[in-house]
């Protein structure tokens, strides 16, 4: 009997999570639809209503107009990039404080957590003063290097953090047999953490391609703006109060990269994000 | 003996990239510091001012006004995300659990995490489009409703401003304390759950005595990110508002970089930003040592 009421509740509790995370992606659900309908048809019909027939040419204008193809590839070059540089720097750091047990660890973390967590704003104007002086101002090369130095400190909390799980018996017994710290590197540890590599590479490549600040001050030239920066002037610049089809198809266009890496790799993306909390 | 033989000759691996981290990082941290005592327009000759920059911003009520704007977003932006996603996450174990399945979760997580994905310049738009006051999707709704009575310029009134930067923080980072506190649920053994509700635990009580104190490290963790989070929080108040109308919704970022690039000095605006760093770095600070006092006392407790 209370066995019965009780999944009864349950499955009350089940609903209502799945109502609220439905309402949660409204927003989402609304752009969507608004994006494929025609003009005609987008201020006729409701928000939720489907489209009549679907209206590519919303997308078409991108790739002729603000020349989107080449934001995409800007934002592709930035994004991984700066996550080559950030795993670079950050692996053997984290190799050394974990696998090596190196006393500087605590001093290491710490710094860590602090980097990413102080505001980026404070360092944001001389890195624009250090790109004027070099001559580098609106270069995307240039952007790359600050993006990939702050996005190594959280890899360095994150690999440190789940690398310390690798017994050290393991490196041991691989200098052992005669391999150096260089090598247990490469073909003990690497293969190993692979999967935390990955995860650390997909949070940071959806953080760069997200990206506003740094880029926003940079990139001052439209021939090298990332895609969601150039897409957000849709709404304010050169399309000022652009019609909602177009705010929509634009929207989507710029979130797809993200999302897609998010619908592909939710678990090692969430894996990810919990590691770091742990 | 051995150990300490094999841990040697990692510096190596250590110091270079620790001293681009620091030398870097620090660098261009001091160098803020060292602007933020200057008078300077940006370019051309800069005057040495000591601290009179931060004189100036003290004096500024707009200074404060951020501020005050920041202490409110500390709710929106960290105390209810942390409460609904604790709440939610523990819904979602208790009812995913069986006969639902996984399926339901992922759908949940993915309702609720989206919004960490979506580049914040365009939910920004969307959220824009959204509260549009002629034709957008609230105003629409509320007149289908039959509630047009209460249809608004969301965005162009202060009071109303202020909540819709509100509700946008709150749909933003739910979605970041309920993968985190699910997780965390998922260290929990079923049986002790099954246990409880055997003898009649409600839904309330078990989150009263069993699985919200099991997630205190998350809670922590979780509180602290977002907390310091709201304090910095920058691009949803710049895609939303701008930090508009007549200033009501300013963060001290969107305040600070306003400043560099709108004022007269960037003196004022490196002030503003080299302050911002250091009542994070306080809280952190702070933060770190209850903590360990807290450790000690429950060891020294023992």
């Amino acid at each position: 009997m209370s066995k019965t009421s009780y999944s009864w509740s349950r499955s009350v509790v089940a609903r209502l999570v799945i109502v609220i995370a439905v309402i949660w992606l409204l927003p989402v659900i609304m752009v969507v639809l608004a994006s494929l309908k025609s003009s005609q048809d987008f201020s006729t019909s409701g928000f939720l209503d489907l489209p009549t027939e679907i209206a590519w040419k919303n997308f078409e204008m991108f790739f002729g107009g603000i020349n989107i193809g080449q934001k995409i590839l800007n934002s592709f070059t930035i994004s991984l990039g700066a996550v080559f540089i950030s795993l670079v720097v950050a692996f053997p750091v984290a190799y050394a404080v974990s696998v090596g047990k190196h006393r500087l660890r605590p001093v290491v973390i710490t710094l860590s957590v602090l980097i990413f967590l102080l505001p980026v704003e404070s360092v944001a104007f001389p890195i624009y003063l250090l790109s004027k002086i070099t001559g580098q101002y609106g270069s995307i090369g240039f952007l790359i290097m600050p993006l990939g130095i702050i996005g190594s400190a959280f890899a360095v909390f994150l690999l440190a953090n789940v690398m310390n799980h690798i017994p050290s018996s393991l490196a041991e017994a691989a200098e052992i047999d005669g391999a150096n710290k260089w090598q247990v590197m490469w073909k003990v540890v690497l293969p190993l953490m692979t999967p935390t590599v990955l995860t650390v590479a997909l949070l940071l490549f959806v953080n760069n391609w997200n990206e506003y600040l740094l880029t926003l001050l940079l990139l001052p030239d439209s021939e090298s703006q990332t895609v969601p920066l150039a897409i957000s002037m849709v709404n304010y610049g050169q399309f000022g109060g652009a019609p909602g089809e177009l705010i929509a198809a634009a929207s989507v266009l710029a979130a797809l990269p993200s999302l897609l890496v998010f619908l592909f790799f939710q678990r090692t993306l969430v894996r990810g994000i919990t590691a770091g909390t742990q | 003996m051995s150990t300490s033989q094999r841990t040697r000759g990692y510096g190596w691996f250590l110091y270079p990239g620790l001293s681009v981290l620091v030398v870097f990082f620090f660098g261009m941290f001091s160098w803020n510091v060292g602007i933020s005592l200057l008078k300077w327009p940006g370019y051309g000759p800069a005057k040495w001012v000591g601290f009179d920059n931060f004189r100036i911003i003290f004096e500024n009520k707009d200074f404060w006004e951020s501020w005050s704007h920041a202490a409110w977003y500390v709710v929106p932006f960290s105390l209810l995300p942390t409460i609904i996603g604790l709440v939610l996450a523990v819904a979602s174990y208790d009812a995913f659990i069986g006969r639902f399945g996984p399926a339901l979760v992922s759908v949940a997580r993915t309702g609720f995490f989206l919004p960490q994905i979506v580049p914040i310049a365009v939910s920004g738009m969307i959220w824009m489009w959204m509260l549009n006051g002629s034709g957008g999707a609230l105003n629409s709704l509320l007149e289908a409703v039959g509630l047009g009575s209460l249809q608004q310029e969301w965005l162009r009134e202060p009071d109303t401003a202020l909540i819709a930067v509100s509700v946008f923080m709150l749909w933003l980072q739910t979605g970041f304390a309920y993968v985190v506190f699910l997780s965390g649920l998922s260290r929990l053994d079923p049986s002790i759950l099954e246990a409880s509700q055997l003898d009649g635990a409600n839904w309330a009580q078990r989150l009263r005595w069993i699985t919200g104190p099991s997630l205190r490290p998350e809670t922590f963790v979780v509180l602290l990110f977002l907390t310091i989070g709201a304090l910095k929080v920058f691009a949803p108040v710049f895609y939303l508002t701008g930090g508009g109308p007549y200033g009501s919704t300013t963060s001290p970022a969107t305040f600070a970089i306003d400043s560099f690039f709108g004022g007269a000095s960037v003196g004022i605006g490196s002030a503003l930003v080299t302050t911002l760093a250091l009542i994070i770095g306080a809280v952190l600070g702070i933060t770190f040592l209850i903590v360990k006092l807290r450790a000690r006392a429950v060891s020294s407790d023992e």
